[in-house]
């Protein structure tokens, strides 16, 4: 007779008497400096084909215990974390990542610390009309502790936008997260589990180019409640 | 509990119910994983994921959005293309569950290989949309006409051909493991 049904049946039986893993802390240096800069949101926008600096191709391997790592100039630490799909963009994956120093290299100033958690979306296959490349950002959104608002816009040939994806992070506690728009249905999704060692989840909303003005982006919990005071969307 | 809906026993939550549920899908969702990936390591692997990422997402579940049989083969089907992708099958939700990898015996490879070959049409019906399984199932079990079952169900008959194309093409990506 065989053992795997039996032994799954006990594994699930034990995992359904104990709670999941909690979320980490946000890291306390990480904190420090979104109080001490206010932080302002540096997003880097890497082309396809040979430039310098162009995302390598994956070089890493997922460990035992982690996400899948990558080896990609300028996104230090870089990870998948989430993978999915969208109609017109096509399969993408959310990296985490580390912000590495910028500083004005004639007067010193510094534009972003290093060190800060970042989030990133990566187009595998995307559109021929819109470049390869990691849009990403870095810091926290000090009014939604946990939750984040990111966006990528897959642009049609004469620059209007063909689709528009809204991602971030979004608390455990989270059941679902909703783009409310002004005259036209929300699009709602589940969160995607992050895996060990991050804080929180993460979501993506694949949503229909449209006017933005007015609509924001909020995480619910499983009873319905608002978890945070929302986010606006950035307009098109 | 053993007269329960699925959506009743992903909706109560606790271990016995999860476990029921888990009991009237596992070896089909085993078979038809074990026929996709033809491994029965990998099919064993993702078999324990599914399960994992269903026990954790069960309050999650919406039974106005899909039956259970659909949502969880959903799941599956997710992580078949993750695993088609990468090579490997994930352990996300096993590792948030702090569940082990179960290393399988030459008992369980034969089972997964038995399983493979064991799921029938009729079973593969309940992964159908409702609509479809509805037309399906009064057409080929009940061999009822199709202006009858129109009539039944408020529509056309060519609405109701058009669901029985679409569910037997369903049960064929289903049977080849390609759904």
């Amino acid at each position: 007779m065989s053992e795997f049904f039996g032994r799954l049946e006990t594994e699930l039986r034990t995992a359904a008497e104990r709670p999941p893993r909690r979320a980490v802390p946000v890291p306390a240096l990480a904190v420090a400096l979104l109080l001490a800069i206010a932080l302002a949101p540096i997003v880097l926008v890497l082309g396809s084909g040979d430039e310098a600096g162009a995302p390598e191709e994956r070089s890493g391997s997922e460990t035992p215990e982690g996400p899948q790592r990558l080896e990609i100039p300028g996104f230090p630490g870089a990870e998948v974390v989430a993978t999915g799909t969208a109609p017109v963009a096509g399969p993408w994956e959310i990296l985490t990542y580390e912000s590495d120093r910028i500083a004005d290299p004639q007067t010193g100033e510094v534009y972003q610390p290093a060190g800060l958690r970042c989030l990133g979306l990566r187009l595998l296959d995307p559109p021929p009309d819109h470049s390869a490349g990691i849009s990403g950002q870095c810091g926290e959104f000090p009014r939604t502790p946990g939750f984040s608002r990111l966006q990528q816009t897959v642009p049609n040939v004469a620059g209007g936008a063909r689709e528009v994806l809204v991602y971030g992070r979004v608390p455990e506690e989270a059941a679902s997260v909703r783009v409310t728009f002004d005259g036209r249905p929300p699009v709602e999704v589940e969160p995607l589990e992050g895996p060990p060692g991050e804080s929180g989840d993460f979501y993506l909303v694949v949503s229909v180019p449209s006017d933005t003005s007015g609509a924001r982006v909020n995480w619910f919990d499983e009873n319905g409640k608002e978890g945070s005071p929302g986010i606006e969307l950035l307009p098109q | 509990m053993k007269g329960d809906a699925d959506a009743e026993l992903l909706a109560r939550g606790d271990p016995d119910s999860f476990a029921e549920f888990y009991g009237r899908h596992v070896r089909r969702l085993a078979g038809w994983l074990m026929r996709a990936t033809g491994d029965a390591e990998a099919a064993a692997d993702l078999t324990a994921e599914t399960f994992a990422a269903a026990l954790a997402g069960r309050k999650r579940y919406r039974p106005d959005r899909a039956a259970p049989a659909t949502w969880l083969y959903g799941i599956a089907a997710h992580k078949l293309n993750d695993w088609r992708r990468r090579g490997y099958a994930e352990d996300r939700a096993r590792r948030r569950m702090r569940m082990e990898r179960i290393e399988l015996t030459e008992e369980d490879v034969r089972e997964f290989e038995y399983l493979a070959g064991e799921v029938t049409a009729v079973d593969l019906l309940e992964e159908l949309p409702r609509e479809q399984r509805t037309a399906l199932r009064a057409r080929l079990l009940d061999e009822r006409a199709y202006r009858e079952i129109a009539g039944a169900e408020g529509v056309s008959e060519a609405v109701i051909r058009q669901r029985v194309s679409r569910g037997l093409a369903g049960l064929r990506r289903r049977m080849r493991g390609d759904a």
